[in-house]
């Protein structure tokens, strides 16, 4: 790609039906207008899989795609989007990870691979600069992802090689697998690990020898340097993220009385505290990670305490040092903690692990279990059916199911469909608490009315990453807003997605946004690109992204029904705490989100707006 | 007495987890512990601790049962002895995202 740098200009595209790899360029044009990543693989996708597609099929395409600072010395220059129609959602799925794999791909470099069809058996992708190649991995089938990536840099002889893959829960189509890279870092929502699976494609291990090319190094140096000073000085980046990580909220939401527990019958947990990061700090974390290039480094190592290695005892790697492990990030804590009644950390500790190594989404799992228990202690599903009692707080029942999903053994068969699939198959669908089939993460929109609307409304089913207006809403930034309230919350949900969307393009992440602004990253993004563009062009890039992916899940079948809240957040009100009486009033905010989207009253983005954003 | 909760970055530099502070109003609470650690926390309760104006530090968030005084009375926000209040330092600068 002659003129646009940032990029390699590279895609590879790999069909897996016939074994086939080709290196193609990049279409810049593409590139331009959707700035990368989550944009340009969104793009693609759209021209190229039929919405109406069986995620599992070959049909499908599992892209995976950096953004331009992906791989670049801009801070938090780590991500990459995995995208694909989800299995959990029916809808176009983006699922986001760090880590190092990802500006490794682009030292080899490639901006993209694209995955289509199907293998016969089980291969990985083997890439080293200009070598690549699919390699059987028969002999990889039905390891988890820590022993996929020690085999696979002992076997390849390039030890300092980069390893996604997934584990048995990929292997197995568990709806929310997930693609893990360096053991820790995962794609995790919506089950992009399963299409991997159905793929019977296990692992891409990646090294590159290059560089990633700047237009202007240093007006790149410049404009990182401001931003890097932004960080700096706002002390949730500078103190708060590495001494806490995200774990910091657990106290912070229970204290606002917005801390679903036992699958959202409430919304505080009494031992919020024994579960926190303050307690993980004092008792368990052995320090801080950072992921490439990253100078906020929210990333936790702990161990299992003393007391809890007998029974939860964890193995991550040969030396196993004091049973380290990593995390657990703050959604995880709460699902595998708070919404199954859990206080034990050490047994979430085990959970989360098991998550890792054998590759699912503990957000969706935890929720999941957590509506399992519900259905046990209303008497729905039995000791019989589970195999094991399944109270809210079980912590033992928490691990051994862990263990059963990964390999849909026993209960664990059932709790692989995620909880829409199995309160519908047990007749109590109310008992799901998600939205499009993707279990909520940790925020009662209840009490927090924008987040409500900001689930209903993402692309990718349930999520906080699409629309965090907890900033708002709740850390008060850039001003307080009443998270009681509705009005206002269509404009606010609107920005958040809109910009949230664009920092997912560039291949940063999206943490950065607690300590730095639009107009801190867009110059960078301009240094980095040469492509002249505006603060407001980038947010407009986002707005334009958001559309597409709506307008795809239209096709693929998606209409306005589907943009709601389970009868629990709009009709059950709040049971107790500072937020009692609540419930979501998504009916006052969701007419107001389609009119300032541009959308008919029908959730469907007019012809008017396509064309305003260039995508027809 | 009102019970004062203490988080994170707060907890540390009371370097106690909970406190019980005889106050009638928030300010005079945030006065009182002001006077306890005058160093390290009066200058994260307050923008200038030495000024008499008493504009609460931009990362301060001050909870009354659970709802931000934000959106009660601010500063004059009223407590009674079994309130709790919670404070918390957020310290994030970002528009919008996270
Ligand atoms: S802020 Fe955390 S998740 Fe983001 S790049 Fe840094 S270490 Fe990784």
């Amino acid at each position: 790609m002659a003129d646009l740098k940032g990029w390699t200009g590279n895609i590879l595209r790999v069909n897996l039906s016939a074994g086939s790899v080709v290196k193609e360029p990049l279409n810049e044009e593409w590139a331009r207008q959707y700035v990368g990543g989550r944009g340009v693989a969104a793009r693609y996708l759209s021209e190229e899989v039929d919405p109406e597609v069986d995620p599992l099929a070959p049909e499908n395409s599992l892209i995976f795609a950096t953004g331009p600072l992906t791989g670049t010395n801009a801070s938090c220059g780590s991500r990459y989007m995995v995208v694909t129609k989800g299995p959990l959602t029916g809808a176009m799925t983006t699922s986001n990870s760090g880590g190092m794999w990802a500006p490794e791909l682009k030292f080899a470099g490639y901006d993209m691979i694209i995955f289509e069809g199907k293998s016969e058996r089980p291969v990985y992708l083997w890439i080293l600069d200009d070598e690549v190649e699919l390699r059987p991995a028969e002999h990889l089938w039905g390891k988890g992802v820590f022993d996929t990536e020690d085999l696979l840099k002992r076997e390849t002889g390039v030890p300092d090689c980069r390893v996604a893959a997934i584990g048995p829960a990929g292997e197995n189509q568990v709806l929310f697998a997930a693609i893990v890279n360096e053991k820790f870092r995962a794609a995790g929502r919506s089950g992009v690990g399963a299409v991997m699976g159905s793929k019977n494609l296990k692992a891409i291990a990646v090294r590159g020898t290059g560089a990633v090319e700047v237009d202007d190094p240093v007006a790149m140096m410049r404009a990182q340097w401001a931003m890097k000073q932004d960080l700096t000085e706002a002390p949730l980046t500078s103190e708060g993220l590495p001494a806490y990580g995200t774990l910091a909220l657990m106290n912070v939401i229970n204290e606002h009385g917005a801390l679903p527990t036992n699958n959202y019958q409430l919304a505080q947990f009494e031992n919020a505290e024994k579960i926190s990061g303050e307690e993980l700090a004092e008792t368990r974390l052995a320090t801080n990670k950072a992921c490439f290039a990253c100078t906020i480094a929210c990333g936790r190592v702990s161990r299992i305490s003393d007391e809890g290695v007998g029974r939860y005892a964890v193995t991550t790697s040969a030396r196993n040092w004091k049973h380290a492990t990593e995390g657990p990030e703050y959604e995880n804590a709460w699902s595998l903690g708070a919404d199954c009644g859990i206080d034990d950390f050490d047994a979430i500790l085990k959970s989360n692990t098991l998550c890792n190594d054998y590759g699912m989404d503990p957000i969706s799992l935890g929720a999941t279990i957590a509506a399992a228990m519900e259905l046990y202690e209303k008497g729905t599903i039995s000791e019989e059916q589970t195999g094991l009692p399944l109270g809210f707080g079980n912590a033992d029942a928490l691990v051994a199911l862990t263990e059963q999903t990964a390999f849909r053994r026993g209960f664990g068969d059932e709790i692989a469909e995620g909880s829409k699939r199995m309160g519908e198959k047990f007749g109590d669908p109310d008992v799901f608490m998600g939205v499009k089939g993707q279990e909520f993460p940790a925020y009662d929109p209840r009490a927090i009315q924008g987040m409500g609307l900001g689930y209903a409304t993402s692309n990718r089913g349930a999520c906080h990453l699409r629309a965090y207006t907890v900033s708002a809403e709740i850390v008060g930034i850039p001003e307080p807003v009443d998270p009681r309230a509705t009005e206002g919350k269509a404009e606010l949900a609107i920005a958040f997605q809109n910009i949230s969307t664009a920092v997912d393009a560039t291949g940063l992440c999206i943490f950065l946004t607690f300590g730095t602004s639009i107009e801190s990253i867009r110059p960078i993004l301009t240094a980095a690109t040469g492509a002249a563009m505006s603060d407001a062009d980038l947010v407009t890039a986002g707005e334009r992204i958001w559309n597409l992916e709506r307008l795809w899940n239209n096709r693929a079948g998606l209409t306005s029904a589907d943009d709601t809240l389970p009868k629990r957040m709009l009709n059950e009100p709040i049971p107790a705490g500072p937020a009692q009486g609540e419930v979501n009033k998504l009916g006052e905010m969701l007419p107001e989100y389609y009119r300032a989207r541009g959308w008919s009253e029908d959730g469907r983005p007019l012809d008017a707006k396509l064309a305003e954003l260039g995508i027809i | 007495m009102p019970t004062v909760r203490l988080f994170a970055g707060m907890r540390e530099k009371m370097e106690t987890r909970e406190i019980a502070i005889p106050a009638r109003d928030v300010r005079g609470l945030l006065d009182d512990l002001a006077l306890r650690k005058a160093g390290a926390l009066a200058s994260v309760l307050f923008d200038d601790p030495a000024s008499e104006a008493r504009v609460p530090h931009q990362d301060l968030r001050v909870l009354v049962n659970g709802r931000s005084t934000s959106f009660l009375d601010g500063l004059d926000t009223a407590l009674d002895d079994d309130d709790t209040v919670t404070l918390m330092l957020h310290g994030a600068r970002g528009y919008p995202g996270g």
